[in-house]
C-alpha cells in the first residue's frame, strides 16, 4: 500500500492548495486537487501527456484562474490575478512554453516585466539601467552554468536547449520561496540535463522549495523528495521518492493497479 | 437633411418598407383618394463623394427647388468620400428604396453606366449633373461643357500672357476623371503655340498633396510664367501654405484656377490667382430638381442642358466672397444665388 | 529589490563553465543589423541620380526644407504607427485621426479659441480616439485591424457630419506651427525632431518601451512574464493616437484650413513609412529613426516625381516599386544577419 505522505503537522506547507478543479469546455482538466509542498523540498508531479500537469502549475503561478479551489502561501490565503501576484508571493515558474521573446536578447528577457530601473526623481518614467542588467544577468547565468554565448544574443536565434536553460536560469535566479519547473530538461542534452539536476539541488540547498515536472523517471528519482501523481486530472496518489520505485510509480500514473492501492486522499 | 449617411442595408430596409406601404396603398387606393393625390415624388441628388465642400451647395440648391415645388421628397445621399463603387451601391439603394427620379454627379462615367441603365430600365427618371456618363440612358446632363471650360481657361492664360514665350505646368486631380481629362483637352486646343505644357501633375484630389506638388514644381523649373489649375485643390488651404506660388505670382507668374468656392477667393484677392473660371454649384441641386421634376410630369429637356462658366477675378471676386458669406444657411444661399428654374424645351 | 544566487552554491558543481560574456556584436554585423542601413542607402543613391540628373535643385536647402515640411506631419503620425505596428498591432485608423483632429483644431480656432487652447482640444480628441481603439481591441477584445477599421470610419464620419463636408478656414497665427520656419529649417521638422528623439528614448530606454516590444514580440511570454499586456495596450494605441493628432493639427496648420478629406489613405502611407524604415508586421521589431528615414525616403520620392516631371500617369507605380524594393532589400539584409 502507497499511503500519502504527510509531513510533520508542525511544518506549515509553504504551498497548498485545495478543491482546485479546471474544465475546458467539455474537458474537465482537472477535478479538485489537493496539493501541498513544503519548505526545502523538491517535489516531482509527474502523469501521462494530457494528465493536467501543467493546467495545475499555472494555476500555482496565477497564469490561469481556476474554476473552483483556494491557494495559502505560508498559511494566509491568496489570490492570483496573474503572474505577477505569484511571482510577488515567492514563485517563479519555468512555464512548459517557456515564456521567453524570441525577439528580445538574452538580459531583456532575463529581466523582462521586472526591469531594473534607475531610482530617484526619474523613477516614474522607469528608465532602464541598462549596463547594469546586463552585467547582472551575465553574472547570473555564468553562476548557473548554463551555456549561453552571450546575454546579447537573441533568444530566437538560441539553440531550443539553450532557450529552456535561459528560462531555468531566470527562474532560478528570481526564486525566493518556490521554483516551479515544468518539464525544464525536455529540450536538453545529458550533460545539460544533469546540470539541471544539480543546479534543482543547489536551489534546494539554499532553501528554496521545487516544484518539478518532468517525463524523465530516473531525474525525477534524483532530485525530488516526494512524487506527486495525476492521472486524468485527479490527483492518483502521493509518494516519498525514497519508500518507492519507478514501477510503483508508473502503475499509479499508468492507474493499471488503482484497485490494489486505492485512492490517496 | 439629418441622416446622410445611409448605409445601402437601411435603404433597403427602407426600400422593402416603400414597397410595403405601396402595396397598402393600392389596396387601399380607392379609398384613400386623397392621400394618394397628396403623394411627393421622391428625389434623390446623388454627389460623388460628400466630403466635398463643393457639393454641400448642390444639396442646399436642391432643398430650395424642393421647398418650392412643395411635392418632392428631397434625399442629398452618396458615397462618405469619392468611390465609384460606393456610388453605384448607392445608387442601386436609391433603385430597391423606391425613388421616382435621380441626379447623379458620376465619379467614373463607365463605372455608373451600368446602374443608371438599371434605373431607367425600372421607369426611374435618372438625369446626371457636374460629371456625366454620356453612353448611358440618362436622360439630361446637366452641367458645364468642360472641354469648353478648360479651352475658357487656356484663353484667359493666353490674354495674361500675351506676346511671352514659354512653359507652363498644369495641375489635375486624377487621371480618370473624365471632366478633369476634358478640360485638359480643351486647354490643349486653345493654349498658344507661344505657351508649352512642360508637366502635369495629378495630386489625388489630397488637398496637401496638391500643395506640395506645386511648391516643389515652382523650385524645380524657375522658368515658369503661368499654371493652370484645372481644379483648385491646393488652393483649399490658405496663401501661407504656398509662399512659393505667391511669391512667384508676384514676380510674373500666371496662374488660372478653376471654380470659385469660398475657400480659394483669398488667393484671387491677393492677386497669386488672376482668374478663375467657375460653375453653378447652388444650381446642380437647383436646377438637376427642377429638371428631374418636369421629366416626372412628362416635359421634355434636351440631352444636354449646358451651366454657364463664370469667371471670378480681382475685379468681381468681392461680389463672390459676399455671396459666399450670405450662404451659411440653405435660405440665405438661395437668396444669394437665386436663378430663374429651367424651362422644358 | 532581488535575491542573487550567491557564490557559496558555487562549489557544489565543477567549475567548466566560463562566465558569459556581454559580447558585442562584430562592427559589420552591427551595421549590417541596423534596420534602415539599406533605406539610407536608396536615399544616398536617389540624392546622387537627381543631382546628375537635375543639377542642385534636388540638394539646395529650400527644396530640402520643403522636403521636411511637407513629410513632418506624416512622419509624426508614421511615428505611431509604428509604435503600434512593434506591439503586434496595427493602427488603420491613424489618416481619419489626423483629419478629425485637424478638423476640430481648425474648428476651434476659427471660433476664435487661443492657439494653445485649440491645439490642447485636439490633442484631447487625439486622446480620446486612442482610447477607443484601446477599448475596443482589449476590452471587447476585437482584433487591431477590425477595431481600427471601424474607428477609421468613425473618424471620417464624425469630421464629414460635424462640418458637413465643409472646409473650415484656421489661416491666422496658428499656421505658424505647420508654415512657419527657423532660420532655414521648418518649425514642423523641430516638432518632428524633438517627437522623433522623444519616442526613440521612450521606446529604448524606459521599461514602457521594452514592453511594446514584449508584447508584440510574444504577447502570451509577455503575459506570463507579469507584464499587463491591456495596459501596454492601451498606452501604445493612446501614444499612436496623440501622435496622429499632432500630426493632423500640424497638417491643419500646413493649409490653414481643414476638410475632412484630408489625410486621406494616409495610415497606409505611415504603415509604408513604418515598415520601410524597419518595423516588422509580426511585430517586436522596429525603430524610430527608422520610420523617420522611411518617410523620409517616401517624401523625397515624391519630391523627385514631382521635380522630374516624371511620372505623371505612373508616379504610384514608381512609387509602390520603390516600397517593394526597399522592403525586399531589407529582408535580404534579414537572412544574411539569419535572425
Ligand atoms: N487552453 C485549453 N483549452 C482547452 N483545453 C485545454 C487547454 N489547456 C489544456 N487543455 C486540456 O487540458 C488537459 C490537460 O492539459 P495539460 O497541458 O495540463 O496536460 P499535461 O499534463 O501538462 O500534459 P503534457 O505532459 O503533454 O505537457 C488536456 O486534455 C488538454 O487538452
Ligand atoms: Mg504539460
Amino acid at each position: 500500500m502507497i499511503d500519502t505522505v504527510a509531513m510533520p503537522a508542525a511544518r506549515t506547507p509553504i504551498l497548498r492548495a485545495t478543491g482546485i478543479s479546471k474544465v475546458y469546455g467539455a474537458v474537465r482538466a482537472l477535478g479538485g486537487i489537493d496539493f501541498d509542498l513544503y519548505p526545502g523540498e523538491v517535489l516531482g508531479i509527474v502523469g501521462d501527456n494530457g494528465a493536467g500537469k501543467s493546467t495545475f502549475i499555472k494555476i500555482l503561478s496565477g497564469a490561469i484562474a481556476p474554476d473552483s479551489g483556494a491557494i495559502e502561501v505560508e498559511g494566509a490565503p491568496v489570490h492570483f490575478r496573474g503572474p505577477l501576484d505569484a511571482r510577488r508571493a515567492g514563485i517563479e515558474t519555468v512555464f512548459q512554453e517557456l515564456a521567453v521573446v524570441p525577439l528580445m536578447d538574452v538580459e531583456e528577457n532575463f529581466f523582462l516585466g521586472r526591469e531594473l530601473c534607475s531610482p530617484g526623481p526619474l523613477g516614474w518614467l522607469k528608465l532602464l539601467t541598462k549596463k547594469k542588467m546586463r552585467t547582472q544577468a551575465a553574472d547570473e547565468i555564468a553562476e548557473l552554468r548554463v551555456g549561453i554565448p552571450s546575454v546579447r544574443q537573441r533568444v530566437g536565434t538560441l539553440s531550443g536547449g539553450q532557450r529552456q536553460s535561459v528560462a531555468v536560469a531566470r527562474a532560478v535566479a528570481w526564486s525566493r520561496k518556490i521554483v516551479i519547473m515544468d518539464e525544464p530538461t525536455a529540450a536538453l542534452g545529458v550533460k545539460e540535463s544533469r546540470g539541471v539536476q544539480e543546479l534543482i539541488k543547489r536551489v534546494r540547498d539554499r532553501g528554496t522549495a521545487v516544484i518539478l515536472i518532468s517525463h524523465n523517471m530516473p531525474q525525477v528519482f534524483d532530485v525530488t523528495d516526494r512524487i506527486f501523481v495525476l492521472r486524468h486530472g485527479t490527483h492518483a496518489g502521493t509518494v516519498k521518492t525514497l519508500d518507492t520505485d519507478m514501477e510503483q510509480v508508473i502503475k499509479l500514473i499508468t492507474g493499471a493497479t488503482l484497485h490494489e492501492h486505492g485512492r490517496s486522499e | 437633411m439629418t441622416d446622410r449617411k445611409v448605409s445601402r442595408r437601411d435603404l433597403l430596409a427602407s426600400g422593402t418598407a416603400a414597397a410595403g406601404a405601396l402595396t397598402a396603398a393600392q389596396l387601399f387606393g380607392s379609398i384613400n383618394i386623397a392621400r394618394a393625390q397628396a403623394k411627393k415624388y421622391k428625389i434623390a441628388i446623388v454627389p460623388k463623394g460628400l466630403n466635398n465642400p463643393v457639393f454641400k451647395s448642390a444639396d442646399f440648391g436642391g432643398q430650395a427647388r424642393s421647398a418650392e415645388l412643395g411635392d418632392v421628397d428631397f434625399k442629398f445621399i452618396g458615397p462618405a468620400t469619392s468611390d465609384a463603387a460606393q456610388q453605384v451601391a448607392t445608387v442601386d439603394g436609391l433603385i430597391s428604396a423606391g425613388y421616382d427620379a435621380i441626379g447623379i454627379s458620376c465619379d467614373s462615367s463607365e463605372t455608373l453606366l451600368q446602374p443608371i441603365d438599371r434605373a431607367v430600365a425600372k421607369g426611374i427618371k435618372v438625369i446626371t449633373w457636374d460629371s456625366d456618363s454620356p453612353s448611358s440612358k440618362r436622360s439630361v446632363f446637366y452641367g458645364v461643357d468642360s472641354f469648353k471650360g478648360g479651352q475658357l481657361q487656356a484663353k484667359l492664360l493666353n490674354g495674361l500672357l500675351k506676346g511671352k514665350k514659354g512653359d507652363i505646368w498644369l495641375l489635375s486631380g486624377l487621371q480618370s476623371a473624365q471632366n478633369l481629362e476634358e478640360r485638359i483637352r480643351g486647354v490643349k486646343t486653345v493654349l498658344s503655340k507661344d505657351l508649352t505644357i512642360a508637366g502635369t501633375s495629378f495630386c489625388n484630389e489630397d488637398v496637401a498633396l496638391g500643395v506640395s506638388q506645386v511648391e516643389n514644381v515652382l523650385r524645380a523649373h524657375p522658368t515658369l510664367i503661368g499654371y493652370i489649375m484645372i481644379g483648385a485643390w491646393p488652393l483649399f488651404s490658405s496663401p501661407g501654405a504656398l509662399p512659393t506660388l505667391k511669391a512667384r505670382a508676384k514676380t510674373g507668374l500666371q496662374v488660372v484656377a478653376f471654380d470659385y468656392l469660398e475657400q480659394e477667393l483669398p488667393f484671387i484677392v491677393d492677386g497669386t490667382v488672376k482668374a478663375s473660371v467657375g460653375q453653378d454649384y447652388w444650381g446642380w441641386g437647383y436646377q438637376s430638381v427642377t429638371i428631374l421634376h418636369g421629366l416626372l410630369q412628362g416635359k421634355k429637356y434636351p440631352a444636354f442642358v449646358p451651366q454657364a462658366l463664370p469667371v471670378v477675378t480681382t475685379a468681381n471676386v468681392a461680389e463672390y466672397q459676399k455671396k459666399w458669406d450670405d450662404s451659411k444657411t440653405a435660405a440665405g444661399m438661395a437668396a444669394a444665388f437665386k436663378e430663374a428654374p429651367i424651362e422644358p424645351s | 529589490m532581488r535575491q542573487t544566487v550567491t557564490d557559496s552554491d558555487a562549489e557544489s558543481a565543477e567549475t567548466d563553465s566560463p562566465a558569459v560574456p556581454v559580447r558585442r556584436p562584430s562592427r559589420v554585423t552591427e551595421i549590417i543589423a541596423i534596420p534602415w542601413v539599406g533605406v539610407l542607402g536608396v536615399i544616398v543613391l536617389l540624392a546622387i541620380f537627381m543631382t546628375v540628373k537635375t543639377g542642385p535643385i534636388f540638394l539646395s536647402p529650400d527644396n530640402l526644407s520643403s522636403v521636411a515640411l511637407d513629410f513632418s506631419y506624416i512622419a509624426m503620425a508614421a511615428l505611431g504607427s509604428a509604435i503600434v505596428i512593434i506591439g503586434g498591432g496595427i493602427d488603420l485608423s491613424v489618416g481619419a485621426n489626423m483629419a478629425l483632429t485637424g478638423l476640430l483644431t481648425a474648428l476651434a480656432i476659427s471660433a476664435g479659441w487661443p492657439i494653445p487652447l485649440a491645439v490642447a482640444a485636439g490633442l484631447v480628441v487625439g486622446i480620446l480616439a486612442g482610447a477607443l481603439n484601446a477599448i475596443l481591441i482589449t476590452g471587447i477584445g476585437l482584433i487591431p485591424f477590425i477595431a481600427t477599421l471601424g474607428t477609421m470610419s468613425v473618424f471620417r464620419g464624425l469630421g464629414t457630419g460635424i462640418v458637413q463636408g465643409q472646409t473650415v478656414n484656421a489661416a491666422n497665427g496658428f499656421t505658424v506651427i505647420g508654415q512657419g520656419y527657423w532660420g532655414p529649417i521648418p518649425i514642423s521638422a523641430v516638432i518632428l525632431f524633438v517627437l522623433t528623439a522623444t519616442t526613440a528614448f521612450l521606446m529604448n530606454n524606459t521599461a514602457w518601451g521594452r514592453h511594446i516590444y514584449a508584447v508584440g514580440g510574444g504577447e502570451s511570454a509577455a503575459r506570463l512574464c507579469g507584464i499587463n499586456v491591456k495596459r501596454v495596450k492601451w498606452r501604445m494605441y493612446i501614444a499612436a493616437s496623440i501622435l496622429g493628432a499632432i500630426g493632423g493639427i500640424v497638417l491643419a496648420a500646413r493649409l490653414g484650413s481643414a476638410t475632412p478629406s484630408n489625410a486621406l489613405g494616409y495610415e497606409l502611407i505611415c504603415i509604408a513609412a513604418a515598415v520601410i524604415g524597419g518595423a516588422s508586421l509580426t511585430g517586436g521589431e522596429g525603430t524610430m529613426v527608422g520610420v523617420l528615414i522611411g518617410a523620409a525616403l517616401l517624401a523625397l520620392i515624391r519630391n523627385s516625381l514631382d521635380i522630374l516631371g516624371w511620372g505623371e500617369y505612373w508616379q504610384d507605380l514608381i512609387i509602390g516599386a520603390v516600397i517593394l524594393i526597399t522592403v525586399s532589400f531589407d529582408q535580404l539584409r534579414r537572412r544574411l544577419r539569419r535572425v
